[in-house]
């Protein structure tokens, strides 16, 4: 049923003519990141992005009956002026300002106080055509728990796929956001996640990045209490010419919080991938913990895979470890499985195939992993690996 | 009778010559010990004989049951009987054991085992082994022990039954109950599908076990004597050494 987005969003429409002003005065920014590190956007025309709008299709979401699942105009006055752009700010860049302008969807998902929901809350969202911008804000109240999964699929006739999630998680609260990006490799993606974690709150990120043209995937969290903990854990499969710019942040602003930042991905046949983690621990936070890892393996002709690690430390009183490999198919695997009868190319599939299985267990739904292994294996098929 | 020769078979390894022309036959049903001191290239034969693209195979044949498989691939060989059990198996990070040897024992079959079958199966052979189900979702070698990675190779070689096993030094690393099981787990596969044993080895210990048909001596990339288990016991009494003097 087509919604009507009149009624939900007097500040929505208000948003998107924010947007559009917006979008009018930035600049497209440079994806550059040093040492020869670049993006190119040549191909994308963001002002065509601006006509595609697609304003007929919404994402669904199956929350269990106690999870609120709001419209933004639900919100008090207050409420949205917290957390519409508690931390994201539409004016940091041309996309987020695209975004706003062509802002079709929005929700507030809300688990109240004390309560820890047994099921997962499911969100899937799917884009047949032209462009589409969805918000995510989720509010995990004092001592409450839940996991989100969440299913991003598209045609290869959608141009633009556009996603702002906002995770605000209250004292002693978890959340697990988990994401399966699953879209057509002729769709630009650009999605931006932020957390905010409360004493003894634990955010907890998993994104599994396979589709995409150009899928750019922005994850930062702010550690604001004592035990704050925050996991990023990205895994991802690019082939052909796929692009990835996957980058994630853990701000330390408190003493005594705890990120870990790890992405471990393969890329095949002129797949690219620029992935960049960056921990700050600010002067006055001591006995902070931080770790940042990122593997990559690369199969066949012209993949390129660059990992920068960046950490921003003022503290001495801390630990920080970070870490990086790039390796190529093991002869000796290849040998061993092959030697067991298994054909060199089915060997190959499942060496590459394994190599995600760390990333894949950190999400906690055992059927969402299996879905998870069956994307992975269509997407192998037919590419010479 | 069937058979797996090898007639003067040259290898090298990044352009050096390590098997210097080697002739030997393997029956099917009996076990062949093959010794030398290190560095004789007996690991090297054996990863020839299974088709390791390093070692690279410059003269000579390699029959199996008539069939010259000298060029053959790794997959096909194993798929026409042969197996090694592995000196330093590969760890392989994300592949289950129970995925990887569903994958290579359906392979084998035309009637596919379904995977409640498979399990059964899986559990027995394990049991067998004395090794611990749960090892059935761990990542193939990953964190395992040397008696764990050996008595995987094991675990498989029970599960594939091949016709010729090529055991390259089965019996290091493991304790002296370890080569007990290990071997009963060899002979019940060998008597139950009449398998052809070459086996690696440096010590008489596993001999006591897997008693062979024949001995023979490698060193220095040839063939230097062969002969009955009195063979064993001799170097097992004056090394090596006295034996290729």
């Amino acid at each position: 049923m087509k919604e009507n987005i009149q009624c939900i969003g007097i500040s929505i429409q208000k948003e998107k003519e924010k947007g559009k002003e917006l979008f009018k005065s930035l600049e497209t920014p440079i994806l550059k990141y040093g040492q020869g590190m670049q993006i190119s956007l040549k191909e994308l025309d963001l002002n065509t992005v601006l006509a595609k709008e697609n304003e007929e299709e919404r994402m669904s979401i199956d929350a269990p009956k106690e999870v609120r699942v709001l419209h933004p105009s639900e919100l008090s006055r207050e409420e949205q002026d917290w957390y519409w752009e508690g931390l994201v700010s539409y004016k940091e860049n041309k996309f987020l300002a695209l975004h706003q302008a062509i802002l079709n969807d929005a929700r507030i998902i809300i688990i109240p106080k004390n309560i820890n929901c047994k099921e997962p809350i499911k969100i899937k969202s799917h884009v047949s055509k032209k462009a589409k911008a969805e918000t995510i804000i989720v509010i995990v109240e004092q001592n409450a728990s839940a996991i989100i999964i969440e299913e991003n699929s598209s045609e290869k006739e959608a141009h633009y796929k556009s996603q702002v999630i906002q995770v605000y998680a209250k004292e002693d609260s978890s959340i697990e956001f988990c994401t399966l990006q699953d879209l057509s490799t002729e769709t630009y993606n650009f999605t931006i996640k932020r957390g905010r974690a409360e004493r003894n709150a634990k955010i907890s990120w998993r994104d599994m990045v396979l589709g995409g043209k150009l899928s750019q995937l922005d994850v930062q969290t702010n550690l604001i209490c004592p035990q704050a903990q925050m996991e990023a854990s990205s895994g991802y499969f690019g082939k052909g010419g796929q692009v990835f710019d996957l980058y994630s942040e853990a701000k330390h602003m408190s003493s005594s919080t705890e990120c870990t930042l790890y992405n471990r991905g393969v890329l095949c046949n002129g797949a690219r991938t620029v992935t960049r983690g960056k921990i700050i621990i600010e002067k006055n936070n001591s006995k902070c913990k931080a770790k940042q890892k990122s593997d990559n393996l690369i199969i066949g002709k012209n993949a390129r895979c660059d990992a920068v690690p960046i950490l921003e430390v003022e503290n001495d009183d801390v630990s920080c470890f970070h870490g990086a490999t790039i390796t190529h198919l093991d002869e000796e695997q290849l040998f061993y499985l092959s030697s067991r009868g298994i054909e060199l190319e089915s060997a190959k599939a499942m060496i590459i195939a394994g190599y995600l299985e760390p990333i894949i267990n950190t999400f906690p739904n055992e059927e969402f992993q299996e879905k998870i292994r069956e994307k992975i294996w269509k997407r192998m098929e037919n590419e010479k690996l | 009778m069937k058979k797996l020769e090898i007639k003067d078979l040259h290898i090298e390894v990044n352009g050096t010559e390590i098997i210097k022309g080697v002739s030997l036959t393997f029956q099917s049903g009996k076990v062949h010990a093959l010794m030398g001191p290190n560095g004789s290239g007996k690991s090297t034969l054996a990863n020839a004989l299974m088709g390791h693209p390093k070692y690279k195979i410059t003269k000579g044949h390699i029959i199996l049951d008539g069939k010259d498989i000298t060029h053959e691939k790794p997959n096909i060989r194993a798929n026409l009987g042969l197996f090694l059990s592995f000196q330093y198996p590969a760890e392989i990070t994300g592949v289950t054991i129970n995925n990887f040897l569903r994958t290579a024992v359906n392979n084998k079959r035309e009637k596919k085992y379904s995977i409640v079958e498979f399990h059964n199966l899986l559990k027995e052979k394990m049991k067998e082994l004395n090794i611990d189900i749960s090892f059935i979702k761990r990542y193939i070698n990953e964190g395992f022990s040397g008696g764990e990675k050996k008595k995987m190779e094991i675990l498989q070689l029970s599960m594939l039954e091949p016709k010729y096993a090529l055991l390259d030094e089965t019996d290091s690393g493991m304790d002296v109950d370890a080569i007990r099981i290990v071997a009963e787990g060899i002979n019940k596969v060998k008597q139950n599908k009449d398998m052809g044993i070459i086996l690696i080895t440096h010590y008489q210990r596993i001999l006591d076990y897997l008693q062979p048909d024949e001995v023979s001596i490698l060193f220095k990339g040839k063939i230097v004597a062969t002969g009955g288990q009195e063979l064993a016991k001799r170097i097992e009494k004056e090394g090596f050494e006295g034996v290729t003097k």
